[in-house]
């Protein structure tokens, strides 16, 4: 298992040089390639003032020189080990070891890497939220329809989850802005934004009045949880039992709006705030992946449970409860840690069009803006993150395969 | 399970109906009258403007209709329709519609002096009618102006109707959706023929290559194709194409691995058949079921695709598309829930229409498919 | 003597269509039955009925009562009680019979916690190593070994233990040799009787095979159709059978085929001298060679016109491997492959095009032997084509339906695609359409292992008879000695890559020398001759 890992460590450099390569080709394929020309052509000014534009750009960033050179320059310039350049730009003498530096943008005209800095943590964000609820949300889905394979839960959730993997995230945005964000319908949420301004200066955790309201805030949540739990262990109620965990998940919802609707709250502090304005976006993000996700845990669940070994639990006389989440999910996991690999990339492209609609400064946002402002380095460096990103998810997921398979992890 | 046959039903019925609204599209939606007859004769104004784009679509449409019916080899079905196709491509280059269209011309024409037999089409607006003629249009919701004028789907933010828009969007969203998911399969069938019979390092090279192809996040290298290049609708097909063949690839490679090592293509080599018979009769064949639902999904993906770029602002600029229209629903600072509701339910459900095809390809292959070869 | 279980009219039925109708069983004390029947007789079912495996499209009806248990166990209310505790089975696969995500020792506790909740953890496993040892394995190692890391024999034995840990009164063992090596299998049998006897336990004993049957079984029941047609003692049964079925099963098996006439051996059509096939083994992160598998390691073999030579050998002799270079299916890492005198070891592909129609191949998988997108017509005539074989196209018809024919196959098989035929109908389809272009040499890749023995008995006369009158030559690969008895002229012993013994076929059977072919007639028990 170690020699696998390491040969795709190994290939991590290569991929991403081509990753990069591949985008790098397109720009310099295109009319115009990545030329000062192009750069300036927009802009309305005299001729001479067009001309110092454009020799600065060439001097500046190199754009004179042939779009190979100005690939190869631009890997040294990333690359920890290489050549530093001098006043002029000239490059002489042996590689050595130097800083990374992802260059400068055009558009903004700040460095690349402050750019990222600020604009990654809220992609990251949205992306951390999302993962976990795709997740738990799709095996909660996915296993009840498997188990009552063909019941009503089955066949209602099963047109809905396509209807929803088919919705494109524009319209779902759109729709839940309009439906609860909107002045003219339900305002439960801001409509952007990461926060609100007064929050940025509150402090962290919810402020209140008197010490009742202060205990209800915390307990509320806990109580509700608690009585979820319960309630879905019996299994007393119209649907059945109920997995502990998803029974506290829903508990803890339904305590949070509990709070939210009756404790007397003067500030809801930064925390608060934060979370709510990240509902929207982070369910126009996270629906999709649910949606996808729930069926194929549907569909493994239930090929796994005509499998042989399953048959000779039941033969052992394991209850089917037992037989369900020690036998059958541990092998259906293995093919949801495959997909995950894939996860990461889709949601990647999801943050673009969530952060547009909600106005969130993030990775994806930057991506467009790069994009039509055809400022070479950020496209660049934001396709070097995003690859890096993406290939690093592919490997947590190999790397979590290999360890929950047996049959690889002793080869 | 009879709901499975209700939504397929829904989903061809759905993609027929599409597909026809999208041939008829210039009959359908148009603010130039079908018919005007007065005292000289009768003229018809709207064929008028018949492009070689619009004659074929509805010879396409015709010859799909008519060879569905008829019960004929398949190859004479398909020498047929190449023929249909090449008359109506030759008789169409002998169109010129004109370059500059003045939409306002037969209404305020008509008004001034009534004909004795108009017939408008049913929607007598066309896509770029931003409507001058009768002042500030923009953003009215459905209906708004009746009974003077008849906006069904309300307009967008630069006056036109919005029903004639994505009317014609229809074409836009049909032939990219096939024409990206062609590009890719065939890219993505050859390269992984290649890796999967031959195996060996040309195997390691090209999977290197669906790697790093895979590894690039879509949506920057669509973003960054778009950006840079011109924006026309041809391009943009192969653009959406080059970016989705690693999954075909893939899975060509992988049934071509499984299938050089199986018992009847061993058994074909060993009787000594030229290779072009085992990869066209004995692979391929039995190769294509998981590509005909990867495609059917593909299409699907395409479709989003083109919205998600028109929906950025970077989508093809004059041509109307579903996806643009969703761009205008946000911009304003009022919710203009018809920009955002029709254009995107036309997406889901052609989309829906399509992830439907592709589970109940799935559905009928698989188990089959299972059967025949024994696993 | 007490009977521990008896089943009354028990029926099975698949969306209203009956499989097996109104069966009805005893087992005693100790007793072990074997049930046996062809495929699709419905023993399977039957096995699977009594603990309640069958999903719910079955429908089950009838009654069955296991000593010591109220209610009728074919109600899945009792069943979940009795299952694993009083009544256990063992099945055919081990490999996908067990979770390859768990342990041996885990799967095997798992029955303690549900059975024998009173044990303490440690009781727990001392009863998992008791049982791990009572099936003669190493119990620590197979305890904390995952099920791949197992080979077949161990994987079953370690299905035993599981089975047998929480002492039940009968087990219903489906098929449980079958997918094992001759040898292990008789490890196996020997195991099962022993632990029978020790725990006092009754079996019933699901198989095909009435040679496996014959060493284990105190009673027999023949299953046909869904229905049993005979029952009664081991030894009467097997010598004096009244059912006419039991008589056409027993009249079926390879040995008590009349033998068969042989003939004087032509010109050698296929010598291979020291051939030897290596597969790298590459570990670590540079995927560096750090050793060989040797499928073959020197062997020398050779067959003349009108003679049958069998190889014999188990899992891993490089039998199959054998056959696939013989055909240039596989290259070959050294030695030398002479083909109606012409040298084929160093040559490319193409230049074995023209001896391709005198030289066919049939394997072992009836499902993946022919192309399923294509008409068996098709798929017979291509070859025809390819090869010249025939002045038109009606000819290649013709010839083709003969093939077809002289198969036993109905007349309209040529329109049909392959999914529309039986497992038995494909594999006839695929000698058949080998036939067709009348070769002189036919490679036979374990063709009826996965067959009825019914229809193997059929298949082997049909070839021996072509053997006879048209000086055919074969190369038969396979396992099973007593075929070998009755098809082979010479036999080829294949251990681990090489040639252990090579003898005529009276020879081998008088006097094997190599301790392993000893080993394989001792498994086989074969009557004597």
């Amino acid at each position: 298992m170690i020699a696998y890992l390491v040969r795709r460590l190994m290939w991590l450099v290569p991929t991403l040089i081509g990753i990069t390569l591949v985008v790098f080709a397109v720009m310099a394929a295109s009319p115009g390639g990545i030329s000062a020309a192009a750069l300036v052509e927009g802009q309305n000014l005299e001729p001479e003032a067009k001309k110092a534009l454009t020799d600065y750009y060439n001097r500046r960033y190199g754009l004179d020189q042939p779009a190979a050179v100005q690939y190869l320059r631009w890997l040294n310039q990333i690359s920890p080990l290489g050549w530093e350049p001098d006043a002029n730009g000239t490059l002489s003498g042996l590689p050595t070891l130097k800083r990374p530096d992802l260059g400068v943008s055009f558009r903004y005209g700040r460095p690349v890497i402050e750019l990222l800095a600020e604009r990654l943590p809220v992609t990251l964000l949205l992306n951390l939220f999302s993962i976990p609820l795709i997740y738990l949300g799709a095996i909660a889905i996915g296993v009840r329809a498997a188990e009552r394979a063909g019941g009503r839960f089955d066949q209602v959730t099963s047109l809905t989850l396509l209807t929803l993997w088919s919705a494109p995230p524009m319209l779902v945005g759109v729709l839940l802005i309009g439906f609860f964000a909107s002045s003219d319908a339900l305002s439960w949420f801001p409509t952007g934004g990461l926060s609100q301004r007064q929050a940025l200066d509150a402090p962290f955790w919810p402020v209140t009045e008197s010490l009742t309201s202060w205990l209800l805030l915390w307990l509320l949540p806990l109580g509700t949880m608690a009585a979820a739990v319960t309630l879905g262990r019996s299994g007393r109620w119209h649907w059945g039992k109920c997995h502990p965990v998803v029974s506290a998940l829903l508990g803890l919802a339904l305590g949070l709006i509990a709070v939210r609707l009756f404790v007397p709250v003067t500030n809801p502090g930064f925390f608060a705030d934060r979370l709510w304005h990240l509902v929207l976006p982070v369910v126009t993000l996270a629906y999709g992946g649910l949606a996808f996700l729930a069926k194929l845990t549907r569909a493994t669940l239930l090929e796994q449970l005509a499998s042989d070994y399953a048959r000779t639990a039941r033969a052992k006389g394991v209850p089917p409860e037992q037989i369900l989440w020690h036998h059958l999910f541990r092998n259906a996991l293995l093919p949801l840690i495959t997909v995950a690999s894939s996860l990461l990339p889709s949601l990647i492209a999801g943050s673009v069009i969530v952060e547009t609609l909600f106005s969130l400064d993030g990775m994806g946002k930057l991506a467009v803006e790069a994009v039509q402002a055809r400022d070479r380095e950020l496209i660049l460096a934001l396709t070097l993150l995003s690859g890096f990103l993406t290939l690093v998810g592919y490997l947590l997921a190999d790397l979590a395969y290999a360890i929950a398979d047996p049959r690889i992890r002793y080869e | 399970m009879s709901s499975h046959r209700w939504l397929l039903r829904f989903a061809f019925g759905w993609l027929a109906l599409l597909a026809t609204i999208a041939a008829w599209a210039p009959l359908l939606a148009n603010s130039f009258p079908l018919l005007v007859c007065c005292e000289e004769g009768c003229q018809f104004p709207a064929f008028r403007l018949f492009s070689a784009v619009d004659l074929l679509w509805l010879t396409g449409w015709g010859v799909a209709v008519l060879l569905w019916r008829v019960r004929w080899l398949w190859t004479i079905r398909v020498v047929v329709a190449c023929v249909a196709l090449l008359v109506a491509a030759g008789i169409g280059s002998q169109l010129e519609p004109p370059a500059l269209v003045v939409h306002e011309s037969w209404r305020t024409h008509l008004t001034a002096q009534p004909a004795q037999r108009v017939l408008w089409a049913p929607i007598p607006y066309g896509p770029r009618d931003y409507l001058r003629d009768f002042g500030s249009t923009a953003l009215e919701p459905p209906l708004a102006a009746a009974p003077q004028r008849w906006h069904w789907l309300g307009t967008d933010d630069q006056g036109a109707d919005l029903a004639a828009r994505l009317i014609h969007a229809s074409r836009i969203a049909l032939s990219i959706g096939l024409i990206a998911t062609g590009v890719a399969l065939a890219i993505g069938v050859v390269v992984g023929a290649t890796m999967g019979y031959f195996a060996g390092w040309v195997d390691l090279i090209g999977m290197r290559l669906v790697e790093i192809f895979e590894a690039i996040p879509t949506l920057f290298l669509l973003l960054t194709f778009v950006a840079f290049f011109e924006r026309s609708l041809p391009l943009m097909m192969v653009i959406i194409g080059l970016t989705s063949w690693p999954g075909y690839a893939r899975y060509t490679r992988a049934e071509f691995l499984r299938l050089r090592r199986i018992e009847f293509v061993q058994g074909a080599i060993a009787a000594g058949l030229p290779l072009t018979s085992i990869l066209f009769r004995h692979m391929l064949p039995n190769a294509v079921a998981p590509l005909a639902v990867a495609a059917a999904f593909g299409v699907a993906s395409a479709i989003l695709a083109e919205s998600t770029l028109s929906f950025l602002g970077l989508g093809l600029v004059d041509e109307p598309s579903w996806g643009q229209a969703l761009n205008q629903a946000v911009k304003a600072a009022a919710f203009n829930w018809w920009l955002a509701l029709f254009p995107g339910l036309a997406i889901l459900l052609t989309v829906l229409a399509y992830n439907l095809l592709g589970e109940a390809l799935r559905d009928a292959l698989d188990p089959r498919y299972r059967e025949g070869v024994g696993v | 003597m007490t009977s521990i279980l008896a089943v009354t009219g028990l029926t099975i039925a698949h969306r209203g269509v009956p499989l097996v109708r109104g069966i009805d069983l005893t087992i005693a004390a100790g007793e072990t039955l074997a049930l046996v029947g062809e495929s699709g007789s419905g023993k399977s079912l039957t096995a699977q009925s009594l603990l309640g495996l069958l999903p719910p499209a079955f429908q089950v009806s009838g009654q069955a009562h296991l000593a010591g248990v109220t209610g009728n166990i074919l109600d899945p209310v009792v069943a979940q009680r009795v299952r694993g505790a009083r009544l256990a089975m063992i099945f055919q696969e081990p490999m996908s019979a067990l979770n390859p995500v768990l342990t041996v020792g885990e799967q095997i506790a798992e029955v303690l916690a549900i059975h024998a909740p009173h044990l303490s953890p440690m009781g727990q496993r001392q009863r998992v190593l008791q049982a791990l040892a009572e099936v003669q394995l190493d119990p620590e190692r197979i305890a904390a070994s995952y099920p791949h890391q197992l080979s077949g024999g161990q994987r079953q034995r370690a299905m035993i233990a599981m089975a047998l840990v929480a002492e039940p009164l009968l087990l219903v063992a489906d098929e449980p040799t079958t997918a094992l090596d001759v040898t292990v299998q008789a490890e196996v049998l020997a195991l099962l009787r022993a632990l029978q006897q020790r725990h006092g336990m009754a079996m019933l004993f699901i198989s095909h095979d009435l040679a496996v049957v014959a060493q284990i079984a105190d009673r027999i029941a023949v299953m046909q159709q869904g229905a049993i047609v005979e029952t009664g003692t081991s030894a009467d049964l097997l010598t004096a059978p009244r059912h006419p079925y039991t008589q056409r099963l027993l009249a079926a098996q390879p040995d008590r085929l009349p033998p068969r006439l042989r003939r004087a051996p032509g010109e050698t059509l296929l010598a291979a001298h020291d051939l030897r096939v290596y597969f790298p083994i590459e570990k670590g992160i540079w995927r560096r060679t750090v050793g060989w598998v040797r499928a073959l390691d020197g062997v020398d073999i050779s067959v003349r016109a009108g003679e049958v030579v069998a190889v014999v050998g188990e899992s891993g002799s490089g039998k199959s491997t054998l056959g696939r270079t013989l055909l240039g299916l596989q290259p070959l890492t050294s030695g030398s492959i002479t083909l109606f005198g012409q040298e084929m070891a160093a040559v490319p592909l193409r230049a074995w095009r023209p001896l391709r129609r005198r030289v066919q191949v049939v394997f072992q998988d009836p499902f993946a032997s022919l192309n399923p997108k294509a008409t068996i017509g098709a798929q017979i005539m291509e070859p025809l084509t390819v090869h010249r074989i025939g002045a038109n196209r009606a000819e290649q018809w013709a010839l083709a339906q003969q093939a077809i024919e002289a198969m036993g196959l109905p007349s309209d098989t040529l329109h049909r695609y392959p999914h529309q035929f039986s497992g038995g109908q494909r594999q006839r389809i695929a000698i058949a359409k080998a036939l067709a272009l009348q070769p002189e040499l036919i490679v036979c890749d374990e063709i009826t292992s996965a067959l009825d023995v019914t229809l193997q008995a059929e298949i082997l006369q049909r070839l021996a008879a072509l053997v006879a009158e048209q000086g055919l030559a074969l190369l038969f690969i396979t396992h099973n000695m007593a075929v070998v008895r009755y098809l082979a002229d010479r036999v080829l012993v294949l251990y681990r890559g090489q040639v252990v013994e090579e003898k005529t076929h009276a020879e081998l059977f008088a006097a094997p020398e190599h301790p392993y072919t000893q080993r394989l007639l001792a498994a086989a028990q074969l009557e004597p001759v």
